[in-house]
């Protein structure tokens, strides 16, 4: 691809930027209303009104990107720590906590040690608070 | 064709839990019973999800236990608290590793973990770890068998491929309040371990795959990796279940749920299978689809809501590293912290004795019928308690497994008890067994016996056959007197014998037995009687 970096080190307070031509890239991806349903329903966020379908098809376009790069034959990490034996774990031991007095006591509702949740095997339908667009575009 | 709640189907035989009932070569045998369509089979595969035995949860040290107060093994974690992470509990890696080696399985030296994303009440965090990508075995192989034929008394071996076993989290336990329209939730269960042994689609009925069940469920159990008890949810089965002509494209599949009991596994999964048939016979078509098992009515329901296929957005557990176990003491990497290790094969070198192996030695050893030791080391306790007569009687083991099988256990079954209600324990009876030996009763005698030590299980067994006056009549003169009598009061009888017919001496042994109340010995009275009539 063609990537002009206009300075080769980053220092702070200085701008770094870079511009890839639109011709390298694939084809913009546009998200239809029943996709924005669905990926409401999955993820529980509220964001079906232009201004949040427009931000997610930035992000799509920005991440598009990386189709520039070639990856032939190059597995990919999804952890740095892929070769070393990094995972500690522990022995079998039972440890008592008081976490679950604590918690019941911050839950808003309870019945008799047992947590209230509303009924329905989709929580979609009833999601409380959604993130609001704000919230979405800070990630 | 709209799907109903519930097909109205025609009953099912007993004989349609057999297997290659659905096919043409036994659907005449059961015309104007029940139709079934020529040659479907069904296509049986299962997803059973196994508790890990340990002390404490997969990735926190809260623990776990069936009954507990609601909420009371809960750590921040399991709440998902923010801020907490997982730590691996070694013993279910050691427990996976086990199970993976005791099902023939390619254990992979480094698997991954991932999050499983949904939204559930009883799963806090929103998304189950789980291992997607790179399990921790793959590739096994489960041999199983069940009693076959048409007497049930043939042993039927298959063999099912194990494709992965997986660790992952259990989730919480919802409890529906349709009164007041809310869900109480308890989080005990949340985070403890589990294995995930899926079976592919090799099954073709109900009855293979509650045998596949049965012998995963004995495997476990000798390995201590998991008790198995489906009862309290130690193991979870998940049928996927489809039907189809030989030859052709698999049908669509269901994936049916809530099958809580072994009695259950074949029942849900015949019904299924049957449910399907009809529908396509009828010109209609499966939906791919979840139901649930009412054991109420024996049917499959659907469960979920169409809400389209489920996304689960799988994606790497950013909070794990990978998993890494080493194939002997030679390939660990110098500096490694010894705790900090499992070598798989020092996990092979301790592995118990599996069902399998027990089995070829009780037929090696005593020279049982693969049926017996089928039986033997499938009953809970009774391979110990055969073991423990064979210990303190004379009797051989053939004789033996006859009393053990049919007298005992078939009186347990009559009367619903488990072997650990068993009125007659393994001293007595071998303690009846001696006398039998010794000739002091006859077997028909030694039966009697056998039901009034049923009945009576604190008086000992002498002390029975002295009561009942069932000691074998030891006085020869005393024996021909009476089948002298007998003989002389049948001359009709004796007439016929003496003409060729000798099943005739078959009645006339009878009656000797019914005048010395099964004192004597048959075969010496046949002696006698033929005798007298020749």
């Amino acid at each position: 691809g063609q990537i002009q970096n206009q300075s080769c080190c980053y220092s702070p307070g200085s701008k770094v930027s870079w511009k890839i031509e639109n011709s390298v890239l694939p084809q913009r991806t546009k998200i239809s209303p029943d996709l924005v349903d669905k990926l409401e329903s999955l993820a529980l966020v509220d964001f079906g009104n232009q201004e949040g379908v427009n931000c997610l098809e930035e992000a799509i376009r920005f991440a598009d990107q990386l189709h520039v790069v070639n990856t032939d034959g190059v597995e990919p990490m999804d952890s740095v720590l892929e070769n070393s034996a990094a995972l500690r774990w522990r022995d079998d031991n039972l440890k008592l906590d008081d976490c679950a007095w604590e918690l019941l006591q911050l839950a808003t509702d309870t019945v008799e040690e047992y947590f209230v949740s509303t009924q329905g095997q989709s929580l979609a339908a009833q999601s409380e608070l959604p993130l609001t667009l704000k919230q979405v575009s800070q990630f | 064709m709209t799907p109903k709640t519930a097909l109205p189907l025609t009953k099912l035989r007993g004989a349609a839990t057999h297997r290659g009932v659905y096919t043409s070569e036994h659907s005449s045998h059961l015309k104007g019973e029940t139709y079934y369509p020529p040659q479907m089979v069904g296509v049986v595969g299962l997803e059973i999800h196994a508790q890990i035995h340990a002390a404490s949860k997969l990735f926190s040290s809260s623990g776990v236990r069936f009954s507990a107060p609601p909420n009371s093994l809960v750590a921040c974690f399991d709440a998902s608290l923010p801020g907490t992470l997982p730590v691996l509990n070694r013993r279910c890696v050691e427990a996976s590793v086990m199970t993976g080696l005791a099902l023939n399985c390619t254990i992979n030296r480094k698997s991954l973990f991932d999050r499983k994303h949904y939204f559930y009440a009883d799963m806090p965090a929103g998304y189950q770890i789980t291992q997607q990508r790179l399990p921790i075995a793959v590739n096994g192989s489960l041999t199983y068998s069940y009693l076959g034929g048409r007497k049930r008394n043939q042993v039927v071996t298959k063999n099912v491929r194990i494709k992965q076993i997986q660790l992952e989290q259990d989730s919480g336990k919802s409890l529906h309040d349709d009164h007041r329209n809310q869900t109480l939730i308890d989080l005990n269960r949340a985070g403890v371990g589990l294995m995930e042994v899926v079976m592919e689609a090799d099954m073709e009925c109900g009855e293979e795959a509650a045998a596949a069940v049965r012998e995963l469920q004995l495997i476990l159990q000798t390995l201590g990796t998991c008790y198995g008890n489906m009862a309290e949810g130690q193991l979870r089965v998940d049928a996927n279940v489809s039907v189809h002509r030989p030859g052709e494209p698999l049908g669509v599949r269901t994936e049916v749920k809530n099958i809580n009991s072994a009695r259950y596994v074949a029942k849900a999964i015949d019904y299924e299978i049957q449910r399907q048939m009809e529908v396509l016979d009828t010109g209609g078509t499966i939906l791919n689809e979840t139901r649930a098992f009412d054991s109420k009515s024996g049917a499959t329901v659907p469960m979920r809501d169409k809400e389209g296929l489920q996304d689960y957005r799988f994606m790497p557990e950013p909070n794990l590293p990978p998993l890494f176990v080493y194939e002997s003491v030679a390939s660990v990497p110098a500096g490694v912290d010894p705790t900090q290790v499992v070598v798989i094969d020092r996990l092979k070198a301790i592995l118990p004795e599996l069902p399998g192996v027990k089995r070829a030695q009780l037929v090696e050893e005593y020279g049982l019928l693969p049926e017996h030791s089928f039986t033997l080391v499938n009953e809970v306790g009774l391979m110990d308690y055969f073991e423990r007569v064979i210990q303190k009687t004379k009797a051989e083991p053939r004789k033996v497994i006859g009393w053990v099988i049919k007298e005992l256990l078939g009186n347990l079954n009559q009367n619903g008890l488990r072997l650990t209600q068993s009125p007659i324990s393994s001293e007595a009876l071998a303690e009846l067994l001696n006398i039998l030996e010794s000739g002091h009763i006859s077997t028909s005698a030694a039966k009697v016996v056998f039901q009034e030590m049923w009945k009576l299980p604190e008086k000992s067994v002498k002390q029975l056959v002295a009561e009942l006056d069932l000691e074998l009549i030891s006085d020869q003169e005393q024996i021909l007197q009476i089948c002298r009598r007998v003989v002389d009061a049948h001359p009709e009888e004796v007439r016929v014998i003496r003409a060729g017919n000798k099943k005739v001496l078959n009645k006339l042994m009878g009656i000797v037995q019914k005048e010395t109340k099964g004192r004597t010995d048959p075969l010496q009275v046949r002696r006698i009687l033929e005798e007298m009539t020749s």
